[in-house]
């Protein structure tokens, strides 16, 4: 009798796929959509206030954390705030959000592929003259996504993998199936 | 008398967003940032009905919060979870603690205030 192993594949371009893909969908489900853009950081300089927001991981395999990073205007047309109301720490808490959400999808993505990642709770930044610095993790993936009017999100995901780390192919069939966005059980 | 929910996020959009489709459906809300501070909202609001919590929170989360609430205050209100979080092994644990739902963020209003109505009446 064979044993089977299943197939592995490279993680970045696999996650870095499922990173984009989930971004898209977010905004889409918030009727605020973005499309990628290109594989590039934020600007060496502006002086515009920006509002950013970061959540750790961790798992067996891989750890590091996600950023989100905007502008005011960007963040208010994401519409989940009442615009007398979209105040700066209010809209740093919707980029909060959102971080956690994007990482969320991301993290069920990753349970098909055998990866299980634990989620730390947002902290969240507010300032003008922003320098993101390079990581101490293996990887950096930085995206930018535009939305309608010049607005832009930049999202980056830094990945340290363990020694020996080999993700698995998504299998075709789901052994038990993460529940997706929007769904509802009652028990 | 409106019938009374606690809304638990340390999001303060969630907060709202929830709380905004339970009012328009004619209910009443508290909210409270973690669990922590939920277990003392509910100490002032022995009349709710409902608990809507989200999973990831600062210093005691939605699971922990689901242990203390049967376990230490033997409350059996209903809870329904609202949360980023998707994984079959989570879901189970909030189950066994006794979880009347489950619903995964973005949520749709009109199911969370259906599932309100369903697990209040």
């Amino acid at each position: 009798m064979s044993s089977r192993r299943p197939p592995t594949i490279d993680p970045i371009p696999a996650i870095r796929s499922h990173l984009v893909e989930a971004t898209g969908e977010l905004f889409e489900a918030y009727g605020v959509p973005v499309a990628f853009a290109a594989d590039a950081g934020l600007p060496d300089s502006t002086d515009e206030e920006l509002l950013t927001s970061s959540i750790g991981y961790t798992s067996d395999h891989v750890r590091g954390s996600l950023l989100v990073l905007t502008n005011a205007n960007t963040a208010r047309s994401w519409g989940t705030t009442d615009a007398n109301e979209s105040n700066i720490e209010t809209l740093s808490d919707t980029v909060g959000e959102f971080t956690n959400m994007l990482l969320g999808r991301l993290k069920n993505r990753l349970l098909s592929h055998g990866v299980v990642l634990s989620i730390a709770t947002p902290t969240s930044t507010i300032g003008r003259n922003l320098r993101v610095l390079s990581s101490a993790a293996n990887s950096s993936l930085w995206l930018r996504f535009d939305g309608d009017g010049s607005t832009a999100v930049y999202v980056r995901l830094d990945l340290t993998f363990e020694p020996g780390f080999a993700m698995t192919a998504a299998p075709s069939v789901a052994p038990a199936p993460a529940a997706s966005e929007g769904d509802m059980m009652l028990f | 008398m409106d019938v009374k929910v606690l809304v638990i996020d340390d999001s303060q959009m969630v907060r709202r967003m929830v709380s905004n489709a339970l009012q328009g459906a004619g209910f009443a809300t508290v909210e409270a940032v973690d669990g922590v501070d939920a277990l003392s909202k509910l100490t002032d609001n022995g009349d709710t009905k409902l608990i809507v919590c989200d999973v990831n929170m600062p210093r005691m989360s939605g699971i922990e919060f689901l242990e203390a609430l049967r376990n230490d205050r033997k409350s059996e209100l209903p809870v329904v979870m609202l949360t980023t979080e998707g994984q079959p092994e989570l879901i189970q644990r909030a189950k066994s603690l006794g979880a009347k739902g489950w619903i995964v963020k973005p949520f749709k209003a009109d199911l969370l205030v259906a599932a309100a109505k369903k697990l209040t009446t």
